[in-house]
């Protein structure tokens, strides 16, 4: 075993000839912090759920705010204060199949969007973030225009109680 | 049928599509399928229905079509574009596409009974 002995030690004096320990810091300090970097990847971000507010993102403003863009025409109560999202219904309530759908001017790119808003249905009121902004709503004598109804009542579930509305982006309108 | 560009037949300068989505899709859902029982689908019936005049005088006279706030020509258009992508069946070849023209003679009498002159259709219908 003695030329693995020497192999070793020739190897450790070689190293040692070739680097200097400031070398082994730095490259030390190089490693820890690109691993502190990795965090910040994509990977990590796309699992953040938090509004964001940055005039430059296609989806711009507060879902949970009534003067979020594709609030224009809701009439109901917000389902991301309910435990849903804007495209999302809460635990325990179905999406209506049919709903009332208008267009909203989305301000980050200055384009109408054609929204769509389900209404979530099987749980009694959810009672917070009512937003009732009703642009281009009309009378109940035309029913496809009109979002004072309870599209609830066209769900396969048949009167089951209104919970609360999302806004959907169906597509841009052109 | 020329249908030129998206001005001369919107006064909102929508596409067909997009009036389907504004004016339709809101019972008849996206694909034309409707509710089961409620909202009836479209998926076989216009196609079948545009063949006899009977059956055109039907799909122009319904409430969704007669009442829609579209134009006699936007709504011939619709009718067209939903024919040829929202059917099941495809277009045979003698489908004549409906006119303004069309749509203007007969949304003039909305349906009443609009439950009993389509079951009286689909029994007419082959299968």
């Amino acid at each position: 075993m003695k030329w693995l002995d020497v192999f070793a030690e020739n190897s450790a004096r070689a190293l040692a000839r070739r680097t200097s320990r400031r070398s082994v810091i730095a490259g030390l300090g190089s490693f820890l912090l690109g691993a502190a970097a990795v965090p910040l990847l994509p990977v990590a971000r796309g699992a953040d759920t938090r509004p964001r507010s940055d005039a430059a993102n296609a989806d711009p403003g507060d879902p949970l705010s009534c003067d979020y863009w594709r609030h224009c025409a809701i009439d109901g109560f917000i389902c991301g204060c309910c435990g849903g999202s804007q495209s999302m219904c809460p635990p325990g309530t179905d999406m209506s199949a049919v709903t009332w759908v208008g267009t909203c001017h989305n301000p980050s790119d200055g384009l109408e969007y054609v929204i769509s808003y389900n209404d979530c249905c099987g749980k009694s009121s959810c009672g917070r973030c009512f937003c009732n902004r009703n642009e281009g709503d009309s009378s109940l004598f035309l029913p496809g225009k009109s979002n004072d109804y309870n599209w609830c009542s066209g769900n396969s579930k048949a009167n089951i109680p209104y919970h609360c509305s999302t806004a959907r982006i169906v597509g841009a309108a052109k | 049928m020329a249908l030129g560009s998206a001005g001369t037949y919107s006064a909102w300068g929508y596409q067909p599509i997009v009036n389907y989505q504004l004016h339709c899709m809101g019972c008849h859902r996206a694909d034309g399928s409707g509710e089961s029982g409620r909202v009836p689908s479209i998926r076989r019936s216009l196609v079948l229905f545009s063949g006899t005049p009977e059956g055109r005088e039907y799909v122009i006279r319904v409430p969704g079509v007669a009442q829609s706030p579209l134009s006699d020509e936007e709504t011939a258009v619709l009718l067209n574009w939903m024919a040829r992508n929202l059917s099941d069946l495809a277009l045979p070849p003698n489908f004549v596409d409906y006119s303004a023209a069309e749509v203007r003679r007969w949304r003039a009498q909305p349906l009443a009974e609009v439950s009993v002159m389509r079951a009286r259709l689909m029994s007419a219908a082959p299968p």
